[in-house]
């Protein structure tokens, strides 16, 4: 009779985490808080692994007395345009301050006032406020977590989730140094591994892993079709955060004003689709202009250290800054005031279908942060928790929170962990290191560009078609055959392999739900039909793997149960 | 996708503390166990975040980037 034992070393907690940056983290330590025994699994290192210790400006923020429902409000008609789960945004903006304080007291350095209260900086516009956070904050719940006793294991890469019946029972990965295989068994398994991003944007370098394995057990995705832009320099690639209004074309029309019209406080589909238009115009170059920024954007763009007397950056941040401004100086001469622009794809593209409590639709498995952005519904149409500076911090620690307590709930709930089949495991470890056995095969890094070039195009991601999006499609399915011929030289090589196959499964998903909504609604434009259609398609795209196929569906939204209905 | 024209590690500085390679999320540094110094073993994929550097007690690191970033041919 076979055992786990036979294929690896054998690891056992209460809650495995799966990811440890800006979601895993709180999520690892809200459940041990809660009393379970919790494993935290990362394929670098838990503190500076993942997005967030390459951001840490500010965060979107709910004060104590915050006007809640007008927050819900305001992302429902605005940013999520009614295709949120109403009752999933309100509990959890709820959940904001208490997250908030709990991010204080797990050592994360935010904005005080003289006290050393909580303080918070109001919005030029929106119904929120925002609040300042430290660039390793991570790395400073890192030591929490250990304190407290999560166990962390390091440059792990985790590949498939394990199942007993019908319920996820942990998940197996293996050692990128020395290509170890481990078996993770856990009475909940939450996911927390930051979307995908395609390696477009520089930096943001998540490549799917949580949609791939909550696909391939069985759950559900939600809202595919729609993928999150920024607006970016073009001489370096990387986003210019918080320069949204201040683009203009050659005649120095704003472009902003010219096609965002409601009270918007961050980057848009509209913006971006206007940009798009700017370009069919001929109206390039676009450019961002620094000078044009007035003072009240200066606290969500925080150029100062401080505003009011108040901590607006951190001197991890401010080190940090000046290290890569001086870096820009020295190869090409800097940005500049004028800086020329275009847009990139920030991806952010998490699809995990969760419920309030970050439930995935399978049994034992739950999700959270930027792998829910999209799933959870939270935002609606809007992928990640777009429009609010700053909002993927905050949705990330406020959802590992609520859904690391939940899972270590239902973890001390159950008796014993059914072990799943030894069979399953070896087949699943012959699978994913079979890519070391190829000698002549096809190098990881080619398939991943020939995935950039499939799914990166504009008219993939943003305006598009049913032949675009069925061109794509086909390329994708190409590239699908031919990476089964991919090679690995060693396991850096083969962590790329699986990279590979976590983005094409993103990129799938993505394009295949956007064929399936005939309607143009916040980042998804289809040029065929290009309005907004709230009679026929107040309907969720879901999509789910059937016989080994991603397949899509739509789901009416329960919109006559929620508070906001559109009046058109 | 290769956005640094290359990595150098000053063997002369290098202390072996790896903080620099536990900065790294996309595993481009590694750690000689051999001769207990840091060393860019895939430089290709790295994103110059420059956190490395940033961690390196004694200013081992140097990070060349190379621009413009090629991903912008996919954009028109």
């Amino acid at each position: 009779m076979k055992k786990l034992e036979d294929f690896g070393t054998v690891f056992t907690s209460d809650v495995l985490v799966i990811g440890g940056g800006m979601a895993g983290l709180p999520a690892a330590i809200s459940a041990k808080e809660r009393g379970a025994d919790v494993l935290l699994v990362d394929k670098a290192y838990v503190g500076l692994a993942g997005q967030s210790p390459r951001g840490g400006n500010g965060m979107m923020a709910l004060p104590k007395e915050a006007d809640i429902e007008k927050y819900v409000a305001y992302i429902t008609e605005y940013t999520g345009k009614y295709l949120n789960d109403q009752d999933a945004l309100r509990n959890y903006a709820k959940n904001i301050y208490p997250t908030i304080v709990k991010l204080k007291e797990w050592g994360v350095d935010l904005t005080t006032d003289a006290n050393g209260d909580l303080a918070f900086f109001d919005n030029p516009v929106g119904a929120w406020s925002q609040i300042g956070i430290n660039l390793y904050a991570t790395d400073n719940m890192r030591k929490t977590a250990e304190k407290k006793g999560v166990r962390i294991q390091n440059h792990t890469n985790m590949v498939a989730l394990i199942k007993t019946d019908d319920r996820v029972t942990g998940a197996v990965g293996y050692d990128i140094l020395d290509g170890s295989f481990y078996i993770f068994k856990a009475k909940t398994v939450v996911l927390a591994c930051g979307a995908c991003n395609f390696r477009a944007a520089r930096m943001f370098t998540n490549s799917g892993e949580g949609n791939t394995m909550a696909l391939n057990a069985g759950a559900q995705m939600r809202n595919g079709e729609f993928v999150f832009m920024e607006v970016a320099a073009s001489a370096t690639g990387e986003t210019i955060h918080g320069c949204q209004r201040y683009v203009y074309n050659k005649n120095g029309e704003n472009i902003w004003d010219k096609y965002v019209h409601y009270d918007a406080q961050d980057v848009s589909g509209e913006l971006i689709l206007g940009i798009i238009n700017e370009y069919k115009l001929g109206n390039e170059p676009i450019y961002m202009n620094l000078d044009e920024m007035n003072d009240a954007f200066k606290v969500i763009n925080a150029s100062d250290e401080y505003i009011d007397g108040k901590r607006r950056v951190f001197p991890d941040k401010v080190s940090w800054m000046k290290r890569i401004v001086a870096r820009e100086n020295e190869v090409f001469g800097g940005l500049g005031r004028k800086i020329p622009a275009k847009f990139t794809l920030h991806g952010n593209a998490g699809f995990i279908r969760v419920d309030q409590q970050f439930r995935t639709t399978v049994p034992g498995l739950y999700a959270v942060g930027l792998d829910t952005g999209n799933g959870s519904a939270i935002t609606g149409a809007a992928p990640q928790p777009a429009g609010q500076r700053g909002g993927p911090f905050m949705y990330c620690t406020t959802t590992g929170r609520i859904g690391g307590t939940n899972a270590a709930a239902e973890a001390l709930d159950m008796k014993a962990i059914p072990d799943a089949a030894a069979d399953t495991v070896e087949a699943l470890k012959t699978r994913f290191f079979s890519y070391l056995d190829n000698k002549d095969g096809v190098d990881p890094r080619e398939i991943i560009t020939k995935i950039q070039d499939a799914a990166l195009p504009i008219d993939v991601t943003i305006r598009k078609n049913e032949t675009t999006l069925k061109e794509a499609l086909e390329k994708i399915l190409e590239i699908k055959e031919e990476m089964k011929n991919m090679k690995a030289k060693d396991f850096h090589d083969l962590k790329l392999c699986h990279e590979a196959e976590t983005m094409i499964t993103s990129c799938e998903i993505m394009i295949r739900s956007s064929l399936m909504r005939k309607e143009s609604r916040s980042f998804h434009f289809r040029e065929e039909y290009p309005e907004t259609n709230n009679k026929e398609w107040l309907k969720w795209v879901i999509a789910e793997k059937k016989n080994g196929e991603i397949v899509t569906f739509t789901e009416d939204i329960p919109i006559q149960n929620y508070k906001y209905q559109p009046t058109v | 996708m290769v956005r640094v024209e290359n990595i150098t590690v000053d063997e002369e500085k290098c202390v072996g503390c790896k903080q620099c390679v536990r900065s790294c999320p996309v595993d481009v540094l590694r750690f000689d166990e051999k001769k207990k110094k840091a060393y860019a073993a895939y430089a290709t994929e790295c994103e110059w975040c420059l956190i490395c550097e940033e961690h390196c007690p004694v200013g081992a690191l140097h990070v060349q980037p190379k621009i413009p970033t090629p991903v912008f041919e996919y954009l028109r």
